[in-house]
């Protein structure tokens, strides 16, 4: 199965090809000395954002196409983030997702048809 | 493209005579490839940066120093143009682009393709030169190879 990654139920890449990866869980870790106590070692400083990163190519017929592609990812990307739901392209649901950051990871590229790679991540903040 | 003697063969304006051959390749300088969480095969690959490459086989008389000595260096970058009469038809066509020569090869094939020059005694050699040339699309988005026909 391989559909769409939606966000709050929308196609937010198009038909995008795409890898998921998960970002890494766990706790954060600070050393003792840069908190200020004596000795070695290091102390639990909170867990990790759970992370989503997806890596792809937006894929159009037309620049303007592409163009207005990337106008529609960027309004998506609100300030303070909106928490809506995440469904991957494997169908996987992430509730209370975040988007963070869109990066393009190069110029356009022009063949048989527009494209650009990209990487976007999402989180789920917590409260 | 293959073309074997091609006729009204000149660059920069200036003929260049003896032309025996002239190929057009074309391929794939990047490629824009793509693979899914879907499974292990390829699922998007376009051609986004193409190179047209010209090879042009010249036929020289090693005694004529005029054409061993010629102002087409690597870098110098002119008009192309020449006939090609494809597939046999009828009319042939005009091929021109704006190339870019890229390198200049000249080659003294070995001792058996000498040719006694009648009269003299002493042996004429023939030597090949090949000039590869890249061509130059004015927009890029069009074909660098403009052909027109005859």
């Amino acid at each position: 199965m391989n559909t769409m990654i939606t966000f709050n139920s929308a196609p937010i890449f198009g038909s995008a090809s795409v890898r998921t990866r998960r970002e890494p869980r766990g706790e954060q870790l600070a050393s003792r000395a840069s908190l200020g106590f004596p000795g070695g070692g290091s102390v639990p400083t909170g867990g990790f954002d759970f992370g989503i990163t997806f890596t792809g190519r937006l894929i159009t017929d037309t620049p303007a196409q592409l163009h207005d592609m990337l106008e529609s990812i960027i309004d998506v990307l609100t300030s303070p983030p909106a928490r809506n739901e995440l469904v991957d392209a494997q169908g996987n649901i992430w509730p209370e997702m975040s988007f963070v950051r869109f990066e393009p990871l190069g110029p356009m590229e022009r063949g048989r048809v527009c494209s650009m790679p990209f990487t976007a991540r999402f989180v789920g903040l917590h409260d | 493209m293959l073309l074997f003697h091609p006729k009204s063969v000149d660059f920069a304006e200036s003929p260049l005579p003896g032309v025996r051959s002239i190929t057009i390749d074309r391929k794939a300088d990047v490629l824009a490839e793509e693979w899914s969480d879907a499974g292990p095969h390829q699922v998007f690959c376009d051609a986004t940066r193409l190179r047209t490459v010209v090879r042009i086989v010249q036929q020289l008389d090693v005694g004529d120093a005029a054409n061993l000595i010629t102002a087409i260096v690597p870098g110098v970058q002119e008009q192309l143009r020449f006939q090609a009469n494809i597939n046999n038809a009828s009319r042939g066509c005009a091929v021109s682009m704006l190339a870019c020569v890229v390198s200049v090869i000249t080659e003294l094939p070995p001792a058996p393709s000498s040719l006694p020059v009648p009269g003299t005694g002493s042996v004429s050699r023939i030597a090949m030169r090949t000039i590869t040339f890249f061509a130059v699309s004015t927009s890029g988005f069009g074909d660098p190879v403009q052909t027109a026909p005859l």
